[in-house]
């Protein structure tokens, strides 16, 4: 069960985060449809950033906390749904203070 | 090796210079730096959990050792960097939309290869074999570099190139001042995402060599220095942007030495080609009160020191032991250097629309030739 912690924390926070914007309608829910684009977009890019860290050995995940599919070697798929969750949470916060 | 504090530091300085120049000015609302503030306490809350737990583990050889409990400092830039690309996201879709073509047009495509090609031939033959690292940098030589060389020239070029009939058209365009910010912001971000490549290949020496060679490409167009408008150093600059590639493949290949002969060949062909390339300015530029190598030495003189120095690189190839084959090759150059002074009327484009197509059949032989006698 140990895999699962990492993805099971993102994916409880995940839905957290899409049921507050289903219900306040600030980023992927509200009429205006690009938020989901520009999620994409940054998240591509630190996804590269991600893929330079771990080939240049400077960070990498602990093999007994991922469920251990990779998109990259050495990068996990826990890794996108982080990147994800950061973007959408900090959308639905910058939304928030208009 | 890439330290992590590099690995923020330049997403960072590019996302920030973007919002700054070219963006929405995020980072003056007061709105971001509030959304800063949570975020920040979020990030100390998750990423204590994974540092602690440890989900995620961090080479200490990497990281600075500055922390704020278990979490290296470096992930907080890293946050700060993601959040702003996230609101900074929509300009900067919107400038790939506005400038695209205008960025793609003054990086001048026709001459991509002129410099790629040098530092390919260069790094492939030399080493044998082609790693990442060098074919990231074909990319750097194709577009980002030429950018900077041609799309920098283009801005400061502005007023003089509104008179001259030969932009707009495979040798250049005409940028129109909108498009000036945009177009010196992503030159430099290009030129800054491959800054850690080029530490990983040869470190602090060829870093330095590195800078160099972009400042050059710079400070050919822009003030103060503007070699462009200094004879001779406007030859010596203009030939060094295409041996600057060829220099950087020779030196990750520890080939220095061995390649001295053909390295000055190249920038002796570079400085003759660029001579040529001065001549049909000549009228244009003395209206618009420019010194330039062709207006300094006058069309005749010009010539005959082209066609010096395209001989000159041939006999310099001949002592660097180079194949025959690329020595003859030469020779058409000399020939269409000459044809400058046959051709009475004013316009002289010919021999230079020649010059820039007959470099393609050069590549392409060459490269033919080079195919057959090493890999075949």
């Amino acid at each position: 069960m140990q895999f699962y912690t990492y993805l099971s924390l993102l994916l409880i926070s995940l839905i957290g985060l899409f049921y507050f914007d289903y219900k306040k309608k600030f980023v992927i829910f509200a009429k205006n449809g690009s938020s989901l684009r520009d999620i994409v977009f940054a998240s591509s890019l630190f996804l590269i950033i991600d893929i330079i860290g771990v080939v240049n050995n400077i960070f990498y995940s602990n093999p007994k906390y991922i469920i251990g599919v990779h998109v990259f070697p050495g990068v996990p798929i826990e890794e996108i749904f982080f990147l994800f969750l950061f973007s959408y949470f900090s959308l639905i916060v910058w939304r928030f203070f208009k | 090796m890439i330290q992590y504090f590099i690995l923020t530091l330049i997403p960072f300085l590019i996302i920030v210079s973007f919002d700054i120049f070219c963006g929405s000015r995020i980072l003056l609302k007061k709105r971001f730096w509030k959304t800063i503030g949570v975020l920040g306490i979020a990030t100390l809350i998750f990423d204590t959990f994974l540092t602690s737990t440890p989900i995620v583990l961090y080479n200490q050889e990497k990281i600075l050792s500055i922390k704020i409990g278990t979490i290296p400092i470096e992930d907080f830039i890293y946050g700060f960097s993601f959040a702003l690309a996230v609101f900074v996201a929509p300009s900067f879709i919107k400038y790939l939309q506005n400038n695209w073509k205008v960025i793609l047009a003054c990086s001048r495509p026709f001459s991509w290869i002129n410099t790629a090609y040098p530092f390919a031939l260069a790094a492939f033959v030399l080493r044998g074999k082609v790693g990442m690292e060098d074919l990231l940098l074909v990319l750097f030589f194709l577009f980002p570099y030429n950018l900077l060389v041609y799309g920098i020239n283009d801005v400061y070029d502005y007023e003089t190139d509104k008179l001259n009939p030969r932009k707009n058209s495979i040798e250049g365009a005409l940028v129109e001042p909108v498009y000036h910010k945009p177009i010196w912001w992503l030159a430099m971000a290009l030129c800054a995402l491959f800054l850690p490549i080029i530490f990983n290949l040869g470190g602090w020496a060829l870093l330095l060599l590195f800078l160099i060679g972009i400042l050059n490409a710079i400070f050919y167009s822009a003030p103060p220095i503007r070699f462009k408008g200094v004879p001779i150093l406007d030859s010596i600059s203009s030939s060094l942007h295409f041996v600057f590639p060829a220099l950087i493949g020779v030196l990750i290949t520890n080939h220095f030495y061995y390649s001295l002969y053909v390295l000055f060949a190249f920038f002796l062909w570079g400085i003759a080609s660029h001579i040529i390339g001065a001549i049909p300015d000549i009228q244009y530029d003395k209206k618009a009160k420019i010194s330039t190598v062709a207006t300094f030495l006058g069309k005749r003189f010009a010539v005959i020191i082209a066609v010096f120095f395209y001989c000159f690189s041939g006999i310099l190839l001949m002592l660097g032991s180079v194949p025959m084959i690329f020595i003859l090759l030469l020779l058409p150059y000399c020939f269409n250097a000459a044809s400058f002074l046959m051709d009475k009327r004013f316009s002289m484009l010919k021999p230079f629309r020649y010059f820039m197509y007959y470099n393609l059949f050069y590549g392409f032989v060459s490269t033919m030739y080079i195919i057959w006698r090493y890999i075949v």
